[in-house]
């Protein structure tokens, strides 16, 4: 590729920074050039963005009814799973599992909370009582 | 004050490869010649390993080894610590830090507080170098990625150092 057709697209990296990579210049040696961004590597970007705001949505909807424990939409909100979320809090996945049931979370002691709730950078009152909308 | 220069490059890992090579005087060099004598190109599909549903794919080979083989092949010796206590970590490297020696560090991009929010996932094979420490809790930070320097407060620092995950 010529480095003037290096594509200098709008994408995530405005105002913070720019890329580096490497096309040709006049005499056809390659040079470095700085790029704003790609629309096809924003696109890629976007989808799975998307994908996970759809997830959240849902998360949402399962705690809302009760389905699942306000842990479940941090969890999400945090793009964790439940072996990644285990291995943060320090506990078999199992044991994360049923965190996930509210019958079991609201029995749950502050000390186990805390665990989670620093995890995911949140209050213990947050994570008890957060309103979700 | 430190006399560390920040080098841009396409990819992390020779980036930190370049950074620390040029920073010890190791001149000529640059990213190209990195990846080709660390060997860089590599290809690998594994579909058990999901990140966000998606199989994992890498054009890398794994983190480390281009620093390892580019060292290798010029005869330099490398020292490479791995931590399982925050606290021991941090030492050591304030330690490097006073003695004016840039430490590469393997990180997670999760809670990498400079990069653009849409680039952070549970990715734990960035590779950045600190190169100071401005205070009692501010890291100085040449991120190869990155255009300029940056900075990282200590608890941020920590918790890219011990990202959990693969």
């Amino acid at each position: 590729m010529k480095k003037e057709n290096v594509p200098q697209d709008e994408s995530a990296l405005k105002d913070i920074t720019r890329e580096l990579v490497y096309a040709k210049d006049e005499k056809g040696n390659f040079v470095k050039v700085l790029s704003t961004g790609w629309n096809t590597k924003k696109a890629a970007l976007d989808i799975t963005w998307e994908n996970i705001k759809e997830e959240l949505e849902e998360a949402k909807e399962l705690v809302r009814n009760k389905k699942k424990s306000p842990i479940f939409y941090w969890m999400i909100k945090n793009l964790m799973d439940k072996k990644l979320l285990a291995s943060y809090v320090g506990y078999r996945k199992w044991r994360v599992s049923r965190h996930l049931k509210p019958r079991v979370f609201d029995k749950l002691s502050d000390s186990v909370l805390e665990k989670y709730a620093s995890t995911f950078e949140i209050s213990l009152n947050e994570l008890k009582n957060y309103n979700i909308k | 004050m430190s006399t560390f220069k920040h080098y841009q490059t396409a990819h992390c890992e020779n980036g930190v490869t370049l950074g620390l090579l040029k920073n010890i005087g190791i001149n000529p060099i640059s990213e190209p010649l990195i990846f080709g004598i660390g060997s860089g190109l590599f290809y690998i599909h594994v579909p058990f390993m999901k990140v966000h549903g998606a199989p994992t794919i890498s054009f890398r080979s794994f983190p480390g080894a281009i620093f390892k083989r580019t060292c290798d092949a010029l005869d330099i010796k490398v020292e490479r610590r791995k931590f399982s206590s925050p606290e021991k970590a941090q030492r050591f490297l304030d330690e490097k830090l006073r003695e004016n020696i840039p430490v590469g560090c393997q990180v997670g991009v999760f809670n990498l507080s400079y990069f653009p929010r849409e680039y952070r996932f549970h990715f734990n094979a960035h590779n950045l170098i600190v190169y100071g420490k401005n205070g009692g809790n501010e890291y100085l930070i040449s991120d190869p990625v990155m255009e300029k320097v940056t900075t990282l407060d200590q608890r941020t620092l920590e918790k890219v150092r011990f990202a959990r995950g693969f």
